[in-house]
């Protein structure tokens, strides 16, 4: 039986598909395919309303990214509750064509909601805007704002979405290399894909000079330095960011890990229990109390020559429950938060609770998959190195470093891994043990660090133990 | 175990004997050592280090007398000189001073300039071995006038590109080991004289002499020498050669036409003919001016040697053109005895031809004497002064016989090895990487010692310059052995 569609239902039906082509011209976080895992939607929720202490001159991007992510948690009106606090501050300010992102998302959020009217309205702000900058295009405005505002985007998303982030900050400066903005979003992401210690410290240092005032700029400048080994420089700017730092500010998160790396563990645990007075459900927070456990435990060690005895030993002791105790915290908060697997396996593996430490290894390597390649590199080291000094069980260890070799992309873990394979393979040979292997390994090592002479020459010699061989080979 | 000659050493061994002939003489030692350190300031053939074995005199000799005979006008002077310093080593003193004496009759009859000095330079020194000092100095005197008149900044050594081109032609003569010094000769020779017509020949026949890989060095040299010397045939038949190397057969074939149409150096013509048309398939004709050519030169190895060629090439065509029949049998048979004699005899010409032993041991093996070709191969290998490419050219044949004749594979591989070992990149060379490359391949394919198979492919790789190609197969064979940690 033919239905006949009444003109009313096809006009409803044709109207939306008008409207749809409309928005997927838009830019806006509906149209940037940001990349959010279902599982990490909530520390994304909660990041975006950390955001709400910086001292920003925009909280608009964040307000419009926690109206994004209530949509995809299919909670319509509060999404347009954080578009409407987007509003009020684009109507205390002349945003020019930052509005646009806000609107764009109004537009999707009604669009959603069925109401296709207020969606068409929204439509319509865009396009006057278009046409009053001269845009090519009828709801697309291609302009250095909006690359910045979806770097921020981006970059707030995390993971996968950084190498994009960087590329949209990248063409922002482009058109305005001196801009403070552009400049502090391009360093922050540099910064968090930094692997290899090779590209975020000149960035840094740009956009601090851009941004005098910036006191998380300052921080992450002085954690690259430390990095860098250059010590000095990186106090001075942490002393100079300090006075700067809002109280209630996670910033101080990384002030702590600053002085932590320093050695001065009491004054990082102090600024940690400070800021987890003012964020107890912190996962970053108990992680790296967490780590301030470890290093106190470590630096006990150093001090007794590896042995701690008596009151050192109980000391020493106390430390790693306490480790233990937060990162088992970290990942009561966060059960997907692979490092503190890694850390908490080191710890029951400083007191000898090998059967806990590898069911930790155990649990991260089984979300291998999920992760991020630079990840993958530093969990199949810091895994080889426990099976090679703590289970003593060296073919375990060479699987491992091999496997985090096969990642093929640079960073400091890959050149740890290398190294670690390659002073194994060449104790090995010194000792007669498994010698056409270890010369095979050291070939390998070799290969990878481009030398392939040497590669060609170690591959030879342990081709040769075969016996397999022609002689004259 | 043969004895290397080299001039250089022939005052040391000479010395004390001398000595006492002088003091008995002449009752002072001063005056001969004097006399020693100025005959080694000279420019000539017992200066010249020439390198050869002490059995490649014979064929030497013959090749001497040849040239003087057939090489019309070229380079008497220098061979007659040659021959007295060969005569030296012989031993044969007065036959040598014979030798010079014909070279100094030649200077009589031309206004020889520069080149008089190597005869004068060769005449003290057979003087100086035989005794006579005063006769010695006097030819050293003549030296020094020379020297003076043409304001040489030493007092017996005179640098200018006539003697050069003389110690080139010397080199030239005595053997493969020489070739390269040979070519440096003529080239400095030539940055003096480019368009010097004897200059541009000697390096032209050098260069072609050295042509043994992809990059033809002879070609425009040959040409060169061509356009300079009109009207000489021997160099036409090189160039020819040459040309037949690079698939040019037309151009080829008229400079061979010109070249035969000439009645200067026959005797020359007809042997470098002969190999022309033997390439070309030609096999009678190359014959026939082969036989022409031993009539005059009965002596000359070099000549025995392209008839076994000859007679090779004609078994092999008999051989790969399908026909089975008895009478083609026998015929086969026939034509691999008579190479076999011809390169026997060549090798009883001249001892140390390599490719002779080499030739006589693949037609060994192709009537079934296995034991013969072997020994033969072996001869081969175990001569003195083997030039790269060429030893590499006998571990490839010699590998190819046991691979193909006597199916030890092993063997081959090791002497394809051995071959590939000897790093210059000549034709050879490239033979033995894809002879390498192949039997791999086909072990790799048949499970065949896949460690090995493996490893020597990525052997292959490396030697063709692809190293991440040769790591990934050296890794692969490294896997298959069994030795390594599953994830590597």
């Amino acid at each position: 039986m033919e239905q006949v569609l009444s003109p009313s239902t096809m006009s409803e039906e044709s109207r939306r598909n008008l409207i749809h082509d409309s928005l997927v011209e838009l830019r806006c976080h509906f149209t940037w395919e940001l990349v959010i895992k279902d599982n990490y939607m909530p520390d994304l929720e909660a990041k975006i309303l950390e955001t709400e202490f910086l001292d920003t001159n925009y909280n608009m991007g964040m307000h419009n990214l926690m109206a994004y992510v209530r949509h995809l948690k299919g909670e319509q009106e509060e999404a347009l509750q954080s578009l409407k606090e987007a509003e009020a501050l684009i109507e205390g300010e002349q945003l020019g064509k930052r509005s646009l992102v806000t609107w764009g998302n109004c537009a999707w959020v009604h669009y959603h909601r069925g109401s296709l009217a207020e969606a068409q309205i929204y439509l319509d702000k865009v396009e006057n805007v278009c046409r009053e900058f001269a845009s090519p295009f009828r709801y697309r405005m291609e302009c250095a704002e909006i690359d910045c505002e979806e770097g921020w985007a981006l970059l707030k998303c995390g993971g996968s979405n950084c190498t994009r982030a960087m590329a949209c900050f990248a063409k922002a400066l482009q058109e305005e290399p001196e801009n403070p903005e552009y400049n502090a979003g391009y360093a922050i992401t540099a910064f968090r894909m930094d692997f290899s210690n090779e590209i975020s410290l000149e960035p840094l240092r740009k956009a601090v000079r851009l941004n005098p005032e910036d006191p998380h700029l300052k921080v992450l400048l002085a954690l690259k330095l430390q990095d860098l080994g250059k010590q000095d420089e990186a106090e001075k700017h942490i002393e100079e960011a300090l006075p700067k730092i809002p109280s209630r500010n996670n910033i101080f998160g990384y002030v702590a890990k600053f002085y932590r790396r320093k050695g001065c563990v009491e004054e990082a645990l102090e600024f940690l229990e400070r800021a987890l007075k003012t964020k107890p459900s912190s996962v970053y927070l108990h992680f790296q109390i967490g780590l301030c456990h470890k290093s106190r435990v470590f630096q006990i060690k150093e001090a007794t020559n590896m042995h701690p005895k008596g009151k050192d030993r109980e000391r020493a002791d106390q430390s790693i429950r306490s480790a233990i105790y937060y990162f088992e915290k970290t990942l009561d908060l966060k059960p997907t938060y692979e490092r503190a697997y890694i850390d908490l396996a080191e710890m029951y593996a400083e007191s000898k609770q090998f059967e806990e430490a590898e069911e930790a290894f155990q649990k991260v390597l089984s979300m291998l998959s999920n992760l991020e390649v630079h990840m993958q590199q530093e969990i199949h080291f810091r895994y080889g190195k426990f099976q090679q000094f703590h289970m003593k069980s060296e073919n375990i260890a060479i699987t491992h470093y091999l496997k985090g070799l096969k990642i093929e992309v640079t960073s400091i873990f890959r050149d740890k891994l290398l190294k670690a394979l390659q002073k194994l393979a060449e104790r090995r040979m010194q000792q007669n043990v498994h010698v056409l292997e270890s010369l095979s390994l050291l070939g390998f090592v070799y290969r990878l660090k481009g030398d392939t002479r040497k590669a060609m020459s170690c591959y030879e010699k342990a081709l040769r133990l075969t016996e397999e061989l022609n002689p004259e080979f | 175990m043969m004895n290397r000659m080299k001039h250089a050493q022939e005052p040391i061994s000479y010395g004390s004997e001398f000595r006492v002939s002088i003091y008995t003489e002449l009752r002072e030692n001063a005056d001969g050592d004097q006399v020693m350190e100025n005959l080694l300031q000279l420019r000539c053939h017992f200066t010249w280090g020439l390198l050869f074995e002490k059995n490649d005199i014979p064929d030497l000799e013959v090749r001497i007398s040849e040239q003087v005979q057939f090489l019309d006008i070229k380079n008497s002077l220098g061979m007659h000189n040659l021959q007295a310093y060969v005569r030296h080593l012989k031993g044969e003193q007065e036959e040598a001073l014979q030798s010079l004496k014909e070279a100094e009759a030649l200077i009589e009859g031309e206004q020889l300039g520069k080149r008089s000095l190597v005869t004068w330079g060769n005449c003290a020194w057979v003087h100086y071995h035989r005794g006579s000092l005063a006769e010695a100095q006097i030819y050293l005197d003549k030296v020094e006038n020379v020297c003076r008149e043409f304001s040489s900044p030493f007092h017996y050594r005179m640098e200018c590109a006539e003697i050069d081109c003389e110690e080139g032609w010397a080199l030239l003569k005595c053997g493969g080991s020489n070739y390269m010094r040979a070519m440096a000769c003529f080239a400095k020779a030539l940055q003096v004289d480019p368009e010097n017509p004897e200059y541009n020949a000697g390096y032209a026949v050098v260069a072609y002499r050295q042509d043994f890989d992809d990059n033809h060095v002879s070609l425009e040299p040959l040409r060169k020498a061509v356009r300079l010397n009109p009207e000489d045939p021997h160099l036409k038949v090189l160039l020819a050669l040459k040309l037949q190397d690079l698939g040019e057969q037309d151009e080829a074939e008229t400079h061979i036409e010109e070249a035969l149409s000439s009645t200067s150096c026959q005797s020359y013509v007809f042997r470098y003919a002969a190999k022309y048309f033997r390439r070309k398939g030609d096999i009678n004709e190359a014959l026939h001016l082969l036989h022409r050519a031993l009539q005059t030169s009965p002596s000359s190895g070099y000549l025995h040697y392209q008839k076994g060629l000859c007679y090779k090439q004609q078994m092999i065509q008999l051989k790969t053109s399908g026909n089975r029949q008895a009478r083609r049998q026998e015929n086969i048979q026939e034509l691999a005895h008579q190479a076999i004699c011809e390169f026997q005899e060549t090798l009883n010409l001249r001892p140390t031809f390599e490719m002779a032993y080499v030739c006589m041991a693949e037609m060994q093996a192709e009537i079934g004497q296995y034991e013969e070709a072997e020994g033969n191969f072996q001869e081969a290998l175990n001569l003195n002064n083997l030039v790269a490419h060429i030893e590499q050219d006998i571990h490839f044949r010699y590998g190819r016989f046991q691979q193909f004749h006597k199916k030890s594979e092993d063997k081959a591989i090791t002497h394809y090895l051995k071959g590939l070992k000897l790093e210059e990149k000549s034709f050879a060379w490239r033979k033995l990487l894809t002879a390498l490359e192949k039997v791999a391949e086909r072990r790799v394919r048949q499970n065949v010692r896949l460690v090995e198979s493996t490893s020597l492919l990525g052997l292959v790789f490396k030697l063709k310059g692809q190293e991440m190609k040769a790591l990934l197969y050296y890794e692969k064979a490294l896997r298959l052995s069994g030795e390594m940690n599953p994830a590597f």
